[in-house]
């Protein structure tokens, strides 16, 4: 069974990074990558049940729609099963940790880079 | 001669003392209860005429040689007042009245004695108690025109009790001329004609020229429904009037010490604000004098004269003053130089004696100062607010925007570790290129803010605003010829403002650029470009037709750095934030109002010049 792991970031750096930290992992994971909010709620909006992701990485500062609205739709939409939510910012501002640990569909906050070990946990737990 | 046997004992009976004078003899037959009366022992024999007199008090002995007087001939019952001298000193007065006996002696007489000293007194208490009041009593008979006073009377007019009593007319003429002997005529004849009692003070002059106040009471005597005598006190009130009139003095003098020498601008003025005084403070301070500015009215004096609003909103606070409401504003008025100055202003009614309408008391304190404190105060407060956005800007743009070109560096870096002596990945060399660039501009940006924020004040000139504004409409010339943009300018050639040239420029080139960037296919890309004065200010505005931008969602957000709205790739959300710093170090503001696909309009407000 592959875990399905959606990266939502405008970063074309960290997207890369992260196809190239997926390739690493043992796990098979199946990585889709969009570069706003908008996508992904597009893509949620029409996917088969078995596309509906078990991790979603989310970056917080994005143009037109950013973490936080994007984490605001997700609450109303109904995804079937249980998806853990990760926001992913290179931000260390306190405000922005305290805010992610307030809202009750964000499992962690992760602040960038992440490493193959640090990838590999996450999913692990997410399982 | 059942009678005669008795004859001395009823005598002592019924008087006070007896004493028996024999025309032939040079002795006197004194009774025993005359000699008890002096407190001496009867010596139970005659006694000397000579022997006798040393009990008389020497100013009364006169009238005892006249009694003895054998010369003259007592034919009714005469009778004078003597003084005798008591054992113990004091006098014992006695009436004594003279009897001529009838009998073949012919010149032998009898004085039957009455002891009067209780009456005489209480005559010599209250001739005290007049003259401690400096009081005297008058009676005036109107049958007779007689007139009749006590001793006190005398002492008043500055009169021996010796001399005659003055007539009515002559007894006006201590009053005053003028006012006081008008008064007291007028005062007399209504009590004599009307039957009116009087009590006044009046200015008198007595028989020694001193000029005294009198307090004069009167009180008619009616009879058969006319009057037919007066009778009533006169009293010397000269001290009493001297020592008010010196308290009221001490205390009017104590008042105006008070009045010019507190640091309070103070006035007094009528119910219909008339200015009655004005202290040396408020004088001084509008550079004019008392009579220049009593029985003015208050708002017509040059203090008020700096405003329409400032005079009527005065009239309106002298209204509500009187109806008892202390009014108490913050205000400016005019110095002697005509300059504005902040003061505490407050108006309230002070009660009189007389209980008529109420004076007004109008206080004013300068707080020029407080205000000027408070001013920069704000300003320093709005600068330090402003500092602290920019700080925390600072904070975020290191937070994250530094930290995400940092840790992409990192991870790059990681990835080139890991694939050590394996092929590398074509692009990570450039994307590494392109973070580290990025960095770099980063912390470039961060230094222009740095830079505007510290020398932006420093170089401010006088600009055209016109001048600068076309010379950024032809630098954008060829992008907006490109897409056949129509920039229409409207600024007057002599706006002026104060600022640095080159950040002006900048701020107008960035908003300008965005209206195109940013316009809509729809229609043809129009900017208006418009400016005027206001006040110290110049309110420049920029207006397009193009995208707009979602101002509910965006305010907050569209002078932050690094925050983009249309999802263009070549936004770098860098613009906005650089104008802002920009026209706030030139001491000026920007906002913006928008609506979602129908356009932008920038404000830009600056310091004129």
């Amino acid at each position: 069974m592959k875990t399905n792991l959606i990266l939502v970031d405008d970063d074309p750096i960290f997207q890369f990074g992260m196809q190239h930290l997926v390739k690493g992992l043992a796990m098979q994971v199946n990585l889709k990558v969009f570069s706003s909010g908008v996508e992904l709620l597009e893509f949620l909006s029409a996917a088969d049940p078995d596309e509906i992701p078990d991790v979603i990485l989310l970056d917080l500062n994005m143009p037109v729609m950013n973490g936080w609205e994007v984490l605001d739709r997700l609450k109303d939409i109904e995804l079937g099963k249980k998806v853990a939510i990760y926001v992913c910012s290179s931000s260390i501002n306190p405000s922005d940790i305290r805010k992610a640990k307030e809202i009750n569909i964000v499992s962690e906050y992760i602040i960038k880079p992440l490493n193959l070990e640090e990838l590999d946990e996450l999913l692990d737990e997410a399982k | 001669m059942f009678f005669e046997d008795y004859r001395q004992e009823i005598l002592e009976g019924v008087s006070d003392g007896v004493w028996l004078l024999s025309t032939k003899r040079p002795f006197l037959s004194i009774s025993e209860n005359f000699w008890l009366k002096l407190g001496e022992n009867y010596p139970n024999q005659e006694v000397t005429i000579e022997d006798f007199k040393q009990h008389v008090f020497e100013e009364d002995l006169p009238v005892l040689n006249s009694l003895l007087d054998q010369g003259v001939n007592y034919t009714e019952m005469n009778s004078e007042i003597i003084r005798f001298v008591h054992k113990t000193g004091k006098w014992v007065w006695f009436e004594i009245k003279v009897k001529q006996l009838r009998n073949d002696r012919k010149n032998d007489r009898a004085f039957i004695c009455f002891d009067i000293s209780a009456s005489k007194e209480r005559e010599r208490i209250y001739l005290e108690f007049d003259q401690m009041n400096r009081t005297g009593g008058w009676l005036v008979d109107l049958a007779t025109s007689k007139i009749f006073w006590t001793p006190s009377m005398y002492l008043v007019h500055g009169m021996d009790p010796q001399e005659t009593t003055p007539s009515i007319g002559d007894a006006i003429n201590f009053y005053k001329e003028g006012e006081s002997r008008e008064r007291i005529k007028q005062l007399f004849g209504e009590a004599v004609e009307k039957g009116i009692s009087f009590d006044a003070e009046f200015e008198f002059v007595d028989s020694l020229g001193r000029v005294k106040w009198v307090k004069s009471r009167g009180k008619p005597v009616m009879k058969n429904g006319a009057c037919v005598k007066v009778y009533g006190t006169l009293q010397d009130i000269t001290e009493e009037k001297r020592k008010a009139r010196e308290v009221a003095e001490e205390s009017k003098r104590q008042f105006e010490e008070i009045f010019n020498s507190t640091y309070q601008f103070c006035g007094i003025l009528d119910s219909d604000g008339t200015i009655l005084n004005v202290n040396n403070q408020a004088l001084e301070f509008g550079d004019v004098q008392l009579s220049e500015v009593v029985g003015k009215k208050f708002w017509e004096a040059l203090w008020w004269q700096n405003s329409k609003k400032n005079k009527s909103r005065l009239k309106k606070s002298v209204k509500t003053a009187v109806g008892g409401e202390t009014v108490r504003y913050n205000t400016t008025i005019w110095d002697g130089n005509r300059q504005e100055v902040a003061i505490d202003f407050s108006l309230k009614s002070m009660s009189t004696s007389d209980n008529s309408s109420p004076l007004l008391i109008a206080e004013g304190r300068v707080i020029q100062d407080m205000i000027d404190i408070q001013r920069d105060l704000e300003t320093l407060v709005k600068s330090v607010s402003k500092h602290n956005e920019t700080l925390r800007n600072f904070a975020y743009i290191v937070s994250h925007n530094l930290r995400s070109h940092a840790s992409n560096i990192s991870l790059l870096a990681g990835i080139l570790k890991d694939s050590v002596g394996e092929p590398l990945e074509q692009n990570v060399q450039s994307m590494l290129e392109q973070a580290s660039e990025r960095l770099a501009d980063t912390i470039g940006h961060v230094n222009d803010v740095v830079i505007i924020n510290t020398e932006g004040e420093a170089s401010t000139e006088r600009i055209n605003l016109k001048k600068v504004a076309d010379e950024a409409v032809s630098t954008v010339s060829a992008i907006s010829d490109a897409v056949e943009a129509d920039i229409r300018l409207n600024i007057s050639p002599k706006i002026h403002v104060l600022g640095t040239y080159a950040y002006l420029e900048s701020a107008l080139l960035n908003v300008i650029t965005n209206s195109i960037k940013y316009r809509s296919d729809n229609r043809d890309c129009l900017i208006q470009i418009a400016a005027k004065k206001k006040k110290d200010r110049v309110i420049l505005t920029l207006e397009d037709n193009g995208l707009g931008i979602d101002m509910k969602k965006h305010e907050k957000n569209l002078f932050g750095m690094y925050k983009t709205f249309h999802g263009n790739t070549d936004a770098r959300g860098i613009g906005l934030f650089i104008t802002k710093n920009q026209v706030e170090s030139m001491g000026g503001n920007i906002s913006a109002e928008s609506q979602v696909n129908k356009g932008t309009k920038f404000t830009i407000e600056l310091v004129s010049a």
